[in-house]
């Protein structure tokens, strides 16, 4: 085992999360107007 | 009849002199067997050749149309190219199993009856099991055991299928099935074990990465792309199957992105791609069946090319976990290159491979309306690009630098990559041979601007959603760690069963020698002896006489044995009575 790692973790870059965050509500939002859409 | 020789039997045969012949001309003679079967292969007229008469039953070697065609030619040119990528082995019993293996899928594609089909069948099974133990470590030997297990489970059903089969329609020739009965789902497990269908899949992830660096390159080729082929004949259009497709296709993407070791990860995204192609055998149209085909030859291809360039960074640096690796793009750029190619045309990126097969399955699933499979589709498009896209060349030649400097694998090898590489572009850019070689004829443009631009859409989004996650620190740490699958239940049930085995089996067994072998003899023999003492002594213990009174008494009795007749006089009268009677009674005296 020696040498060799057991974890490889991702730190956060500053400020990336929020993007992640705003990313993911304007994915969100897009399928859920398409999938309201389909109602319509 | 014909002339020219089985392909199976070329490379089984073929397979025997490999240990006799040294040097280059041993080189020279393995890269020209898989030759020599493709330019038979190309010489084929359709039809049935190659029928041995063995008791009733014809068997036939030869069932050549166009659907064993195609199989046959993809696992020509994969063994050709595996071959390549092997040459420098100077191991013989992975040359001759590979040749052996390659044998028995070519005999599968090419059978025509179900007892040639079995016996080609367990060939695969065994020495595709060869392949694993090769690399010679303890895990490999694990994996082993456990596979050979597994495939020689679903052989028993497939066999018990194919006896109940041959029972209930007096032939053993096959073609189209269908689910309906019990002779045809032991069929349909058999096959699907080897299809790697969940929950019976975990044989794969388990013995694929620990196969020899060569090995899980014939291994990724054969095993499930003949079960595809053989799914493809005889359970065309069972329904059961698109919805089995759609969940293998999903299932493997979560194993996927939180496994370590790169190979696996492969071996995960094996799975999910054998789910399009059991989707479109399920759908079973024309351009669902002609997706599947292309897509195993595709797949088989670009597969093999994944599995080639993280093999030739196992080979040069001893490292195949995500943990270790990284940054190997500065000291092997070329198998770099090609890992991306493989990656670009699992992901099926326009102008790559997997772009011009895999929406002919997925455009079949509009088609016929399965909106939620459509849908399950082009999520498992998004997460097989997500896994084997971008995470395996990301961790194993860009990521974060693991310090390794090595240097690119030997030219053999790289020379087999290059070959793969050339057919995952040359197939998307020209897809027209390909589909010329398809069971039925192809109404089908890869290339319209709706289908570019939609299949980009999912991969940039696809990528766009890998890298926040990884910036974000969203994304699952890699660690060495052992990811719990369905197997954990026949592994622990092979514990429960082996511990219930141990104390039952054991304990009869020790309950046996001790009483049989032991007591009992023990006892008879003192009956024999002194007979009545014994019966006395017995009875006074029983009555619950001390043991005074009873060792009084046997001293007290004078020995049988001097009023005994030998046990041989009464035998020899019997026998003289018992011949007697037979002269009497069989010759009428």
């Amino acid at each position: 085992m020696s040498g060799e790692k057991m974890i490889l973790s991702h730190e956060p870059v500053p400020g990336y999360r929020r993007v992640f965050y705003i990313v993911c509500l304007a994915a969100v939002s897009y399928l859920g107007l398409i999938f309201l859409r389909s109602f319509l | 009849m014909t002339n020219l020789i089985p392909p199976a039997a070329i490379f089984i045969v073929g397979a025997l002199f490999i240990p006799l012949i040294k040097g280059k001309l041993k080189r020279a003679y393995m890269l020209f067997l898989p030759v020599f079967a493709f330019i038979t292969l190309v010489k084929m007229p359709e039809g049935k050749y190659w029928i041995v008469n063995v008791l009733d039953y014809g068997l036939v070697f030869g069932r050549i149309d166009k659907l064993s065609m195609v199989f046959g030619y993809i696992f020509t040119i994969i063994s050709f190219i595996g071959v390549l990528f092997a040459l420098k082995v100077k191991d013989d019993l992975q040359h001759v199993s590979a040749f052996m293996y390659a044998g028995g899928a070519l005999g599968v594609t090419f059978a025509g009856d179900f007892i040639s089909l079995y016996i080609f069948w367990e060939i695969m099974a065994i020495f595709s099991t060869f392949l694993i133990l090769a690399r010679k470590t303890k895990a490999s030997e694990g994996a082993a055991v456990r596979y050979i297990l597994v495939h020689l489970f679903g052989g028993l059903c497939f066999l018990a299928g194919i006896v109940l089969y041959i029972q209930n329609t007096g032939t053993i020739q096959f073609e189209y099935i269908g689910l309906n009965g019990l002779a045809s789902w032991l069929i349909f497990i058999g096959i699907a074990l080897n299809a790697a269908i969940p929950p019976l899949h975990p044989w794969l992830q388990d013995a694929y990465p620990e196969a020899t660096v060569t090995g899980a390159v014939f291994l990724s080729a054969l095993t499930t792309k003949s079960a595809v082929y053989l799914m493809a004949r005889t359970f065309a259009g069972t329904e059961l199957l698109i919805y089995i497709g759609a969940g293998m296709t999903a299932i493997p993407i979560f194993y996927a992105v939180l496994e370590n070791d790169v190979r696996r990860v492969l071996a995960y995204s094996l799975i999910n791609q054998v789910g399009f192609m059991m989707c479109g055998i399920g759908i079973g149209t024309q351009l669902a069946i002609n997706g599947t085909v292309s897509h195993a030859f595709c797949h088989i291809l670009y597969k093999a090319l994944l599995f080639m360039s993280v093999g030739s960074v196992l080979h040069m640096t001893g490292k195949i976990r995500c943990t270790d690796l990284g940054g190997l793009y500065k000291t092997m750029p070329l198998t770099c290159l090609f890992c991306m190619i493989g990656a670009a045309s699992i992901s099926a990126f326009p102008l790559f491979s997997g772009f011009v097969s895999k929406s002919m399955i997925v455009s079949a699933s509009s088609h016929e309306k399965l909106i939620v499979v459509w849908f399950i589709l082009q999520f498992a498009s998004a997460g097989v690009f997500h896994h084997a896209g971008i995470k395996v060349p990301f961790f194993t030649f860009f990521g974060h630098d693991s310090g390794i400097r090595t240097k690119e694998p030997p030219l053999n090898m790289l020379l087999a990559m290059g070959i793969a590489a050339f057919f995952c572009i040359g197939i998307a850019i020209c897809p027209g041979p390909l589909y010329d070689i398809l069971p039925y004829p192809v109404h089908y443009a890869p290339y319209t601007g709706a289908h570019v631009v939609g299949q980009l859409q999912l991969l940039m989004f696809g990528a766009l959603a890998f890298t926040l996650l990884i910036l974000s620190g969203y994304y699952p740490a890699e660690m060495r760690a052992i990811n719990l699958d369905t197997d954990l239940f026949y592994r622990k049930a092979a514990r429960l069963f082996y511990y219930i085995m141990d104390k039952a089996l054991n304990g009869l067994n020790s309950f046996s020698n001790r009483n049989i072998a032991e007591v009992l003899p023990a006892f008879v023999g003192g009956l024999s002896k002194n007979p009545v003492t014994s019966l006395v002594t017995y009875f006074m213990r029983t009555a619950g006489k001390d043991n005074l009174a009873i060792e009084d008494f046997k001293r007290e009795t004078r020995p049988e044995g001097t009023n005994l007749i030998p046990m041989g006089v009464p035998v020899l009268i019997s026998m003289a009575i018992l011949f007697l009677l037979f002269l009497v009674f069989a010759l009428k005296i």
